[in-house]
């Protein structure tokens, strides 16, 4: 069991050494200073913070349904839910590339060009990070009994006061996970960003794209100490994320 | 006061058939029953949180057999309390009356009053998260006691208690029922505890409601 | 619900055979390919036609020029590497991943919109009108990219034509596909490229008249069966199946 746990602690902490040793900071700081890197980097932070909160409000009305009522086709709801998870990354870009080339999609592109913009790069990193937060916040909401909402309510809530005063705050861990998890999803995103926002230069070029340029040009050290800068940023918000959410729940 | 009329309630295969009994200002009714006899049932559907499928409920001749659970004035403790576990004991006494927002310093009042009642004075800063068991159960009455309903219903508020805080829960159960206008229905599987605090005890058995002389 | 340990164990071992199988089927004679994206319909033809001829599987992986390149660099492993234009060859020879090339087809650059020229797109600077949506390969990225910024750069074009660029993509294929998808009204690709898209007309444009390149290939230098990729060389540049199927997908031989 030890031996089994450590290997892939060991292995992912191996991983990131790798890149380490193939940059030097002389490489991450000539990256940083390079318009077009701090550019991804901003367009990196904006948009996936952006996901994470448009994912966290869809996710928990989604997850308090699916977790608190019984409905017809609940199973079938269930599994729909998932198939943004399942689906490999390019069949994401595709699909959304097809739907606004739709009536539908070309009557929403007549008043907003999606497509090739950035709103696509929020759009491609919300449709698979969602499908992530949902399923937390299911999970959370399942694992919380009604009995307090109920109490609630007698004591003169309706639904939707119950909902906000006694479950919300309940929910607060959950809630925290599920943004982090839409948050990573969301910066490592590449594949449909690729395919439905393109790799424009100052444009479209999020972190991923920035790594696949730079390996492109042959600039292997850049797209190490890009890497490096992802990795640092992703890990750092994890861990804030976790302190806060546990610093709750020792209280 | 409280009048069920002929209340019958499904609940998955088995259901809860004629149900009448009444409750009055002052008494004291102990619902006694063997484990998924339904009283938590029946329970919960005076307090709304359950569909009643035929039958009336009514509160001072008023029929609320729809009424949401937060209009029918009825104090509720469920088992071990449920205590809102994201508040402070304060804010889970005050909560009723700050979603009827009564203005704060009423609220305050309010709170003291039933903290001193209780014995809980010194615990309204605490989370309620190290709370022993009876002073759960405190807290969990203080809370559906303060907007002044007009029924209270218990259910099976002794049975996580040792000896010691149980003999202090019932004495103050006997007074709360004697100084407060409130009627009080108690859930318990313990006939100790019904004769010790009963002015009337029902008996739920096979879906049935019979009396049981005292 | 009788699953024991055993069971578990021994089930655990035949998906990691079966893993093995999936790899070995491939094993007896394999020549790892990089293959640049504007050659792989012909490349997965003559591939098949190959395979059935000497028994010999080629491992195609296609990407652009640039892309495989640093491919090869980081996996040092492979044995033939085609790149889609001479400049990314060049790169190869200084990074000193092969020896020596040898041209393939002939390729181009052209302006290329879809079928019948619904835009009315006549010239480069037509491009840069309001409301037409133009992309590029990534001149980082793919060859193609990078020959259209070089020659729009000759002509004069490039300032201009920069600004207006709608999206820029990884492969020329990705560039087409666009095209073809009505996402973009116009995009530079390859001559060969375009030929292989119904949906995709050509502009004669004066800006890429001048150019002429060519895909080539070499062996790359850390092979382990120089002399399998080498028959394979020879095959794709003289064979007469080889060169039936370049012809067939509208390719120029060089």
């Amino acid at each position: 069991m030890g031996i089994v746990a450590s290997t892939y602690i060991v292995l992912i902490l191996a991983m990131v050494l790798a890149d380490f040793f193939y940059t030097t900071p002389n490489h991450i700081f000539k990256a940083l200073a390079s318009k077009e890197i701090q550019y991804a980097i901003k367009l990196s932070l904006v948009s996936s913070t952006i996901t994470m909160l448009l994912s966290v409000i869809v996710a928990i009305p989604i997850g308090y349904f699916m977790a608190r009522y019984n409905f017809k086709f609940k199973k079938i709801i269930d599994a729909i839910l998932d198939i943004p998870i399942v689906l490999p990354p390019l069949v994401v870009g595709l699909s959304l590339l097809l739907l606004f080339q739709t009536t539908f999609g070309q009557f929403i592109e007549s008043h907003l060009r999606i497509t090739y913009t950035v709103y696509s790069v929020v759009i491609a990193q919300f449709m698979v990070a969602c499908a992530f937060a949902v399923r937390t916040m299911y999970v959370t909401f399942s694992q919380i009994n009604n009995r307090q909402e109920q109490v609630a309510l007698t004591l003169g809530c309706n639904q939707r006061q119950s909902f906000f005063y006694i479950l919300l705050p309940q929910a607060k861990s959950g809630i925290l996970t599920a943004a982090s998890l839409a948050w990573s999803r969301a910066l490592g995103e590449f594949g449909p960003i690729l395919i439905f926002a393109g790799a424009t230069r100052m444009r479209t070029e999020v972190l991923p794209t920035t790594v696949f340029l730079e390996m492109s040009v042959g600039n292997i050290e850049a797209a190490v100490a890009v890497s490096l800068i992802m990795i640092a940023s992703g890990f750092l918000v994890l861990l804030v994320v976790r302190l806060y959410g546990t610093k709750k729940q020792t209280f | 006061m409280l009048h069920c009329v002929d209340l019958e309630i499904k609940q998955g295969p088995f259901s809860l058939c004629n149900i009448s009994f009444k409750v009055d200002k002052g008494e004291y009714l102990v619902l006694m029953g063997k484990t998924g006899s339904g009283k938590t049932t029946l329970i919960e559907a005076i307090c709304g949180l359950r569909k009643v499928k035929n039958g009336q409920v009514l509160l001072n001749s008023a029929n609320i057999t729809n009424t949401a659970p937060g209009q029918r004035q009825i104090g509720y403790v469920p088992q071990d309390g449920a205590l809102f576990t994201t508040m402070t004991v304060a804010e889970n006494i005050e909560f009723a009356l700050k979603i009827r927002n009564w203005p704060k310093g009423k609220i305050n009042q309010r709170v003291q009053e039933l903290a001193a009642l209780l014995g809980i004075e010194h615990l309204l800063k605490r989370t309620t998260h190290n709370l022993s068991g009876g002073e759960k159960q405190r807290v969990a009455l203080g809370r559906a006691l303060s907007f002044y309903p007009e029924i209270l219903c218990l259910d099976e508020p002794l049975s996580a208690l040792d000896q010691v805080t149980k003999a202090e829960i019932i004495t103050l159960l006997k007074n709360l029922s004697q100084k407060l206008q409130v009627a009080i229905i108690h859930i318990s599987h313990s006939e100790y505890e019904a004769k010790k605090l009963a002015t009337s005890i029902l008996s739920l058995k096979d879906g049935i409601l019979e009396k049981v002389s005292l | 619900m009788k699953y024991s340990g055993t069971g578990k164990i021994i089930g655990f071992i035949v998906l990691l055979f079966l893993l093995i199988g999936c790899k070995s089927k491939q094993e007896p004679k394999t020549l790892l390919v990089y293959c640049a994206a504007v050659v792989k319909p012909a490349l997965e033809e003559i591939a098949e036609v190959y395979y059935h001829k000497t028994g010999v599987q080629l491992d195609l992986q296609y990407g652009g020029s640039g892309t495989l390149l640093a491919n090869i660099r980081i996996a040092k492993q492979g044995d033939l590497y085609l790149s889609a234009d001479a400049s990314y060859m060049k790169q190869a020879i200084t990074y000193n991943l092969v020896e020596q090339s040898k041209p393939i087809v002939a390729i181009a650059p052209v302006l290329a919109v879809r079928s019948n020229n619904p835009k009315k797109i006549k010239a480069v600077s037509d491009v840069c009108k309001t409301g037409i949506r133009f992309g590029v390969a990534n001149p980082e990225a793919a060859s193609v990219g990078a020959v259209t910024k070089k020659l729009l750069q000759e002509s004069g074009n490039w300032e201009a034509v920069k600004k207006s660029i709608y999206v820029q993509m990884p492969t020329v294929s990705d560039v087409a596909n666009a095209i073809k998808l009505n996402t973009i009204d116009a995009g530079v690709i390859w001559n060969v490229t375009a030929n292989q898209y119904k949906e995709i007309d050509i502009v004669k444009v004066d800006d890429f008249n001048t150019y002429k390149d060519y895909t080539s290939i070499a062996v790359l230098k850390w092979s382990k069966q120089p002399n399998e990729a080498l028959k394979f060389t020879n095959f794709l540049l003289s064979d007469s199946n080889s060169i039936n199927v370049f012809k067939k997908l509208g390719y120029k031989m060089y």
